[in-house]
């Protein structure tokens, strides 16, 4: 039997939304002052209306839905799945009113993108566009990669067992330090120091490589982030082929390493930690999905000799091969590029690689190597299992943070994500070839965006069907949220159509 | 067979004279040649856009980045060529719109594999400008009264939020 929510349910998911809708105007609030540090008047307007708009809507909702309890796992769970929908829509404003973007569902699907830390874009006219409008499409990265819930728990709410909730509707199930408001505050803090060398060693490169110092340290810090985050926006047109650098693509492919590698790992590495580098059943199972993935990869460009050295084969091949397992789209070459010089088995080591990710409880998305590894232990066990005689038993370890016996919940679990994100890709991949695109490109494009990578072969454009643009928000927001939170959501929305009183 | 002695022509062309004459010069646009990299590689192509983002100095030569609509293409060109570039587009500016003349590069040998141009000659068409920012309407206005319906709803709500 399906209990129907109550007024006072819904009362709880409203209340704490309205608080991330607040979260998210006094974010904006960093954009505007850039737009009036850069004399970007028309752009401070647009955010004023924007922040003033959110904030009211914000304000309006957590007052009305004024509540004092705490949320259940079913709140906590709706308001992480809700909260990124929400955020897309308010988040979208600004970018729509920058007069870059066909439609308001353009807008939508940048702000998706954003919080998603896909990277596909759909701006027309990036080179043009203001300081303002690209920090706030890179701040949505950076917000989205940390996560809206862990922003919100870090500023806005209190430490309670509902909070820990909302986090775990976030995708992320590690609890690294014993609070959770903690736990959200160590990630902000490893955050901003790597923020901080990192764009510093983008900045001095992309100097040394001629850009102007001004227009080095706002692309260094816009860069850091989405790199960092996994995301894969830049603040122009031809991605990280603009800047003709071999160094700069080097230390982004180190801020894209890191960015994959999960923060409990942060945290071990951080408190002296690290041995727990060469244990880790992520960083084992990373090492080796790379190894397979480049082999297949490279494999592809047997007989194809497009790149005429070693080092440009490392500068493309290996930089996207990088870019794409940590799920963060960044490029060297044009999007049209994979399709008419990589050919279809080059693409396919790609997508694989897109498709298994890095780590968990870090800014990427796809399925994780944690999951591939605990599913690779579970099926070894499975074949110890039968050589032994039957009266043995075989207890099958993994080494993550600490050892863990491996037992069936953790088998079960990894085995759901996997398949909901196999799902979850073919979906796409239909919808591709149903708006007329062929399969290899449709399932590139679809495991690019359910992933949240970013990589394009060339469909994510302006002018692709809109049914389309929405089939890849959805494939986004289910992509970073791992699921479990949505499936919530679907069980209440069916629990209050026919549930009981 | 063709393609490779009329690429041979061209760079014989190209190679005896310092200057790239445009007689020789393929007009192409960026989708055209990077939809036929495989075959364009090696040719010497015209290409018109406009010069965006940044010019960066590298020794005696540059990199220019060229727009003519759905892409950027990275050019890489002697500094006296790049110097004749005063605009360069971004929020505030058009650039200048400018046409290149020079070798396409597929996968650069010299560059890390890239997809370049290396200019041997840039004509200015067209000299860019400061934009003026588009008017706000009635933005301001509605920015500001939701601005003051902001405050007050704060101001009436603030025990609940």
């Amino acid at each position: 039997m399906i209990l129907r929510p109550t007024r006072e349910d819904y009362k709880i998911i409203g209340y704490y939304l309205g608080k991330i809708v607040i979260g998210i105007g006094i974010l904006m609030m960093i954009p505007f002052t850039l737009a009036l540090v850069y004399s970007e008047y028309r752009p401070a307007a647009d955010f004023l209306l924007s922040i003033s708009a959110v904030l009211l809507a914000g304000a309006c909702l957590s007052a009305i839905c004024y509540t004092k309890k705490d949320l259940a796992t079913m709140h906590a769970m709706s308001v992480a799945a809700l909260s990124w929908i929400v955020a897309m829509f308010v988040s979208a404003i600004p970018l729509y009113l920058s007069g870059h973007y066909g439609s308001y569902l353009d807008a939508c699907f940048e702000a998706m993108s954003g919080y998603a830390t896909t990277g596909l874009t759909l701006a027309n006219n990036l080179d043009h566009m203001a300081n303002s409008y690209n920090f706030w499409r890179h701040l949505t990265m950076f917000i989205g990669g940390q996560g809206i819930v862990v922003i919100a728990l870090t500023f806005l709410f209190r430490g309670t067992a509902g909070a820990f909730r909302m986090y775990v509707g976030e995708a992320r199930d590690e609890k690294i330090l014993p609070n959770v408001i903690e736990t959200s505050r160590f990630i902000w803090l490893v955050s901003i120091v790597f923020l901080i060398i990192g764009s510093a060693a983008l900045s001095a490169s992309a100097i040394i490589g001629g850009l102007k110092p001004a227009k080095a340290i706002f692309d260094s810090v816009c860069i850091f982030m989405a790199a960092w985050d996994t995301g894969g926006f830049t603040p122009q047109s031809q991605n990280i082929l603009f800047y003709h650098n071999f160094p700069f693509e080097i230390i982004t492919m180190a801020i894209m390493l890191l960015g994959s590698i999960n923060f409990a790992l942060h945290y071990a590495v951080w408190t002296g930690n690290r041995r727990e580098i060469y244990k880790n059943i992520e960083i084992i199972t990373l090492f080796f999905t790379m190894a397979v993935t480049l082999s297949i990869t490279a494999w592809g460009f047997i007989g194809n000799v497009v790149y005429p050295a070693a080092i440009p084969y490392f500068r493309k091949i290996f930089y996207h091969l990088i870019s794409g397992h940590t799920g963060t789209g960044y490029s060297t070459i044009y999007p049209r590029q994979f399709v008419n010089e990589w050919g279809p088995l080059a693409m396919l080591g790609i997508t694989i690689a897109m498709a298994i990710g890095g780590s968990v409880c870090s800014t990427t998305g796809a399925i994780k190597v944690l999951r591939i590894g605990v599913i690779y232990k579970a099926l070894r066990q499975d074949v110890k299992k039968l050589l032994l005689p039957d009266s043995s038993v075989l207890v099958q370890k993994v080494h993550h943070i600490k050892d863990m016996i491996l037992e069936d919940k953790h088998v079960r679990m990894a085995t759901l994500i996997l398949l909901s994100y196999l799902n979850l890709y073919i979906f796409g991949t239909i919808a591709g070839m149903l708006c007329g695109y062929p399969l290899a490109s449709s399932l590139f494009e679809s495991v690019s965006a359910a992933a949240n990578v970013g990589l394009s072969c060339g469909i994510t454009l302006p002018s692709m069907p809109s049914a389309l643009k929405i089939v890849y928000i959805i494939q986004m927001w289910a992509g970073r949220l791992e699921f479990i939170a949505i499936f919530a959501l679907g069980g209440m929305i069916i629990a209050s159509l026919k549930g009981r009183e | 067979m063709k393609k490779i002695v009329i690429s041979a022509i061209f760079l014989a062309a190209f190679a005896c004279s310092s200057s790239a004459t445009s007689g020789f010069a393929q007009a192409l646009s960026s989708s055209e040649l990077i939809e036929n990299a495989k075959e364009l590689n090696g040719a010497i192509v015209s290409y018109k856009g406009e010069a965006v983002t940044a010019i960066m100095r590298r020794g005696a030569h540059s990199w220019i980045s060229v727009n003519d609509g759905p892409n950027a293409i990275g050019v890489w060109a002697k500094n006296d060529l790049a110097e004749k570039i005063i605009f360069i587009g971004d929020y505030k500016y058009k650039g200048d719109a400018v046409e290149i003349e020079g070798i396409f590069n597929r996968a650069c040998s010299e560059h890390g594999g890239e997809l370049d141009i290396h200019a041997g000659k840039i004509t200015v068409l067209e000299r860019g400008y400061s934009l003026a920012e588009r008017p706000y309407g009635n933005r301001m206005r509605i920015a500001i009264a939701l601005f003051l319906a902001t405050l007050i709803a704060v101001a009436f709500f603030r025990k609940k939020l």
